[in-house]
């Protein structure tokens, strides 16, 4: 190894350091749900040792509706425990596992001898500025550390054909992914079938057997907590799963070029504005690669490559969404392999002069549309879905200690998890106003109920027939509550949030139940205490 | 025969036996002309197939109602001035401009969007399931059952310099065409047609 490929490694490391954690706790902009409930869950483990439900170090955690693997929210509580409890804190702890993804690579592409030297930095490169592994490091989910752990587990795995020792390393990576992401719980089981199937004559041999003793033992151990939740609905996602019919069509879209190169992911919480999974030049030396893959199919290395490339979107596939980029995360690894192999057979073909001054105007071209998609559109456009606006909010309500409020959750997701964090509500007291029923039960998907209420808020839909008689703050979104409701039940705007597009986000209205029962003209029954006081007080004065 | 007996059996050359019977032959005649030059390449073979695939082109944008690529709609300006807006003011460089204003630009990005669009798999074999186009009347043109015949005809074709040397100017002048064109045609980008039938009909004749 060159002195110089080092520096260049160093160089990409030191450039991803600056693209993966720049504006880290701004863009995305808010902190979305499914951020948030990891990021209380490992405060309230750090606190207490349980979740928010007070079940002590589960296996799976419960979220609305679902459960989550358990892996990431373990991995925050250092974090949380070392810098606090931020946004940063949580997108910081995703952004070290995307980087320590660029040496692995580097390493793989080496050691599979896709590629050396220039090239092999080049598909580092390239990795390293993908939109799609910058997006999901810079933000608080789980598929970051499982990317990384199931990467580092083909890495040993492929090394193990060497030397065995690496093979029960291997195991117990694969293992750990399974806790990291739902992706990974499926996955591995399929990958690992179809390698055992592929290699068999590698793999079972003599000299083998040993490592593979250990493996086994290694996977049988580690899968314990896993086999214990087996049985119950914790251990699947909660995504339905969609028809066989269109399974085949919806596999074929994760390698089409259209999917990877051209057109983002259609979920527009899970994808920047303009900009999809990679840059659009890089279809040249995927198809290329593709077809140099093709054409040698029998070595060992593109063997390996076509496994990892066709079973990574099988999980995703199954399930309804058209082109899921956080469950098809393990896809990008093969596609960056491919992508390598075309870039090698290009350097081959095209004369030196010639390919460098050519891949610096598309480098330029790639960071100018990471720039526009990620760093200028997505703040803009995705505001809204990313939850900006609860920031302000629990700012307004930390503000109003003598206020209680009532956040409307007819539309908006459960909002409870960013508002505790926000608060830093003490999870000891989160988990006493909870259903105690749900610890004991826990793993068999009790109902979830949006309805919570702890320091000074509740969040469950408006109940128009109450809460205007009482004295509190109604919040909720642009539709929530409208003008007319507003007059006719004497609500008095106090705050508002809006996007950067100028769309509310939340309205706050303070109530004012004396002033709503003068004015009614059929008056409620609970009007009769709220007057009788109002007259006792005139009589005193 | 074993392009023709594909052609029977091909959704796309029905759909456009329907609207035209004309342009149906054409496209058989195309498909069996680059079969034959991709199998035995001459002159001859060359050079019909060089005429008919023009002639195809020549149909594709006849049938495509050819837009301004910097044309945009009232709902459009309204995006492209949220675009403008969410730059930072950059006094120095006209940043915003030069990446949501300029008419070269807009005209490059819906260049892409149509390469991207031409060369999506799906569209060829799934109707464009499960990312189906607004505003484009998705159909199917190949049954999926022919993907991997696809694949291992492209793989055989390049393997072989000669095969190379006519697939690929054929196939990148088709795609240039389309992303600049669209395919938004009645009969789809059509120019596709002859180079994954005679794709398929390789990777067939070729299984070992």
């Amino acid at each position: 190894m060159k002195k110089i490929e080092i520096i260049i490694l160093l160089v990409i490391l030191f450039l991803s350091i600056f693209i993966y954690s720049h504006q880290l706790s701004s863009i995305p902009p808010g902190f979305y749900i499914d951020e948030a409930m990891p990021a209380y869950s490992a405060y309230s483990i750090l606190k207490t040792a349980k979740d928010e439900y007070g079940k002590l170090l589960p296996v799976a955690f419960r979220f609305f509706g679902s459960y989550n693997t358990p892996l990431f929210i373990y991995s925050l509580v250092p974090a949380v425990s070392a810098l606090g409890l931020s946004i940063t804190t949580v997108r910081l702890t995703s952004v070290v596992f995307g980087i320590l993804l660029i040496p692995t690579i580097w390493f793989l592409i080496q050691k599979m001898k896709i590629s050396s030297g220039f090239i092999a930095l080049l598909g580092t490169f390239i990795f390293a500025i993908s939109p799609w592994n910058i997006f999901y490091a810079r933000i608080g989910y789980e598929v970051t550390l499982a990317f990384f752990l199931s990467t580092l587990a083909a890495t040993t795995l492929w090394l193990s054909f060497k030397n065995n020792k690496y093979l029960p390393i291997s195991a117990l990576l694969f293992s750990l992914a399974t806790y990291a992401a739902y992706t990974q719980r499926f996955l591995v089981p399929i990958f690992l079938l179809f390698f055992l199937l592929v290699f068999r004559k590698q793999v079972f041999t003599k000299s083998n057997h040993k490592a593979l003793t250990r493996s086994l033992i290694i996977i049988l151990v580690t899968q314990i907590p896993n086999f214990f939740l087996l049985t119950t609905p914790a251990f699947f996602p909660k995504s339905d799963v969609s028809s066989s019919s269109y399974f085949l069509a919806k596999l074929v879209s994760y390698f089409s070029p259209r999917s990877l190169f051209f057109t983002p992911d259609p979920d527009p919480q899970r994808s920047i504005p303009e900009l999809s999974t990679l840059y659009f030049w890089l279809v040249v030396p995927y198809i290329i690669g593709a077809i140099k893959l093709f054409q040698k199919p029998r070595l060992p290395q593109n063997k390996f490559i076509l496994l990892l490339l066709f079973t990574a979107p099988i999980p995703a596939s199954l399930t309804k969404d058209p082109f899921s980029t956080h469950r098809a995360m393990p896809l990008l690894l093969p596609v960056i392999l491919i992508i390598t192999m075309g870039l090698e057979t290009l350097s081959q073909k095209i004369k030196k002069y010639l390919f460098i001054p050519a891949l610096i105007p598309l480098i330029v071209y790639s960071f100018l549309m990471l720039y526009r998609g990620y760093f200028v559109l997505l703040p803009q456009q995705r505001a809204m879905v990313w939850g900006a606006g609860v920031d302000k909010l629990a700012e307004y309500i930390l503000s109003n200690p003598n206020s209680f409020f009532i956040i409307d959750t007819n539309r908006v997701k459960p909002p409870y998890a960013a508002l505790a964090f926000y608060l830093a509500y003490p999870p000891e007291k989160f988990q006493k106003q909870v259903d105690q029923t749900i610890k004991n039960n826990y793993y068999q998907n009790p109902p979830f109920s949006n309805h919570f209420k702890f320091a000074n808020l509740e969040t469950r839909p408006i109940n128009w027939g109450v809460d205007i008689y009482k004295k509190v703050i109604l919040v909720g979104d642009n539709i929530a509550i409208s003008q007319t409701q507003a007059a006719e039940h004497s609500l008095e705007k106090v705050f508002e949030v809006k996007d950067p597009l100028d769309k509310i986000v939340f309205e706050a209205y303070k109530t004012n139940p004396k002033e709503k029962c003068l004015n009614s003209i059929q008056k409620d029954p609970l009007c009769e205490d709220i007057l009788s006081s109002v007259d006792n007080n005139t009589t005193q004065n | 025969m074993l392009t023709a007996a594909l052609l029977l059996i091909t959704p796309w050359f029905w759909h456009t036996l329907k609207i035209s019977v004309p342009i149906a032959i054409l496209l058989a005649l195309t498909s069996i002309s680059l079969f034959f030059a991709l199998i035995n390449i001459n002159k001859k073979n060359l050079i019909i197939f060089i005429l008919l695939f023009t002639a195809t082109l020549i149909v594709q944008v006849k049938y495509t109602k050819v837009q301004d690529l910097a044309y945009f709609t009232e709902d459009q300006k309204r995006v492209q001035r949220e675009y403008l807006n969410a730059y930072p003011p950059i006094y120095w460089i006209p940043l915003a401009h030069w990446l949501e204003g300029r008419p070269e630009t807009v005209a490059f990005y819906r260049i892409k969007n149509n390469l991207g669009e031409a060369l999506d798999v799906n569209q060829y074999f799934f109707a464009t399931h499960p990312r189906a186009r607004v505003g484009i009347n998705e159909f199917h043109k190949f049954h999926f059952i022919f993907l991997p015949f696809f694949v291992l005809g492209l793989v055989y074709i390049s393997k072989k310099a000669e095969s190379r040397t006519i697939y690929l100017p054929a196939l990148v002048v088709g795609l240039a065409l389309t992303a600049y064109i669209s395919d938004s045609s009645s009969l789809g980008a059509i120019f596709a047609f002859p180079l994954i039938l005679s794709a398929i009909t390789l990777g067939i004749k070729n299984i070992k």
